[in-house]
Formats: structure tokens, C-alpha cells, sequence
């Protein structure tokens, strides 16, 4: 895939991560074109919509930390 | 040759930072961009099960083993040879996925990767830096 693009969603996610941990704590959710395009409960229900909408380039899926889930890393 | 590195920035959360970053990890033809937690504890990448749940991927036909976690327990991995890209890099890494992973991230392991690239974690700066070596 473009590498460009990977540096596009690495980027978005460094400005956002925080924002995502607030609103939607534990929903897996597609990010495109620099905003959050669908939220789920589970990967699978996800990448179903990406492909029923037949989204390209392929969506950054990501099932964003609940604050739980934050312990395990930032000690 | 010096190659240039591939810098990421650390994600900011609940004012830590953390040394996540986004990959590419192609699975039956097509490339997944993923987050990963670059972790040197970490002897293998170790995807959740349910990514591969969700692309259609039927992960329980790699080979099994066992890997230690931070708890000192044991946790079923099932191993495949899957390309992977960072930045611009690709290459063939061994991939494991695992229904039992305990923490809320991927792990970016050390197998196929710390030996392909000098990671520099940079925390003072807020970056992690992966310069690709002359050997991978």
C-alpha cells in the first residue's frame, strides 16, 4: 500500500487518539479520508461495511483502548 | 549506503505517550493498515484474533505455539509468513494471531523486524525511529 498513506493515518491517529479514547471507548471504528467513517462493536461487522460500501483505499480499522485497556501500557 | 529513517510519532493518551504506530500487513492479496504497539518484550507481531475473524482469514490454520506473557502465562499464537510494510519497507515476517492476547494492542515483536531495522525509541522527542539496516 502507499506508504504516503499509512503516514496519513499514523499522523491522524497521533492528533486523534485521545479524542477516540473519549467518544468511543471500546468500539472498533473505520477512519478515512481524516475522519471517522463507521463504528462497530467488532472488527468483523466493520470490514463487512467497508466492503458493502466498496470504501478504497482501505480504511484504517482500529478498535480504540478503554481506559482499562491504557493500564497494560502506560505504566 | 545510510538509509533514512522512518519516523513515527508517539500517540498521545490521557497525557502518556505511547510508541504506537500504523503498519501494513497484507492478508490473502489484499494490505490491512494496522496499529501496533512496538514492543521489544515481545518475541513475535501478535495481531488479536479478530482481526483476521473480521478479513475472512482463517488464522487457526498457521503453526501453533506458545508464547510467554507478561503475567508469566502461556498463550496460544498460530503463526503465518505474511508481508509487512513500514513506510516504504516491505518484506516477509512472521505474523502471529491470537484470541488470548490480554492487552488492548497488536504487538510489533521482535522476530523479522528489530533485526531489519535499528529502532531508536527517541521519547524525549516524542518519536520512534526505524532505520532499515544493511542486512534486511
Amino acid at each position: 500500500m502507499e506508504a504516503l498513506r499509512l503516514q496519513e493515518y499514523d499522523d491522524w491517529l497521533a492528533e486523534h487518539l485521545d479524542e477516540l479514547v473519549t467518544q468511543y471507548p471500546g468500539k472498533v471504528v473505520a477512519i478515512q479520508e481524516d475522519k471517522v467513517v463507521i463504528v462497530g462493536d467488532l472488527e468483523g461487522e466493520v470490514y463487512r461495511q467497508i466492503r458493502e460500501k466498496g470504501l478504497e483505499p482501505m480504511p484504517l480499522v482500529f478498535r480504540v483502548p478503554r481506559e482499562e485497556d491504557l493500564q497494560s501500557i502506560l505504566t | 549506503m545510510q538509509m533514512k529513517p522512518i519516523v513515527f510519532r508517539y500517540k498521545p493518551i490521557r497525557g502518556r505517550l505511547a510508541p504506537i504506530i500504523t503498519v501494513g500487513v497484507r492478508i490473502e492479496g489484499i494490505w490491512y493498515p494496522i496499529e501496533v504497539y512496538v514492543d521489544s518484550g515481545s518475541a513475535y507481531t501478535v495481531l488479536h484474533a479478530r482481526i483476521a475473524d473480521g478479513v475472512g482469514f482463517d488464522y487457526r490454520g498457521g503453526e501453533p505455539i506458545y508464547l510467554q506473557v507478561g503475567d508469566g502465562s502461556f498463550i496460544p499464537v498460530y503463526l503465518h509468513d505474511l508481508e509487512v510494510q513500514i513506510g516504504a519497507e516491505r518484506f516477509g515476517a512472521r505474523v502471529g494471531f491470537s484470541e488470548k492476547l490480554g492487552v488492548g494492542f497488536n504487538l510489533l515483536g521482535r522476530a523479522d523486524i528489530f533485526d531489519r531495522f535499528r529502532i531508536c525509541f527517541q521519547e524525549a522527542q516524542g518519536i520512534v525511529t526505524f532505520e532499515p539496516t544493511e542486512e534486511g
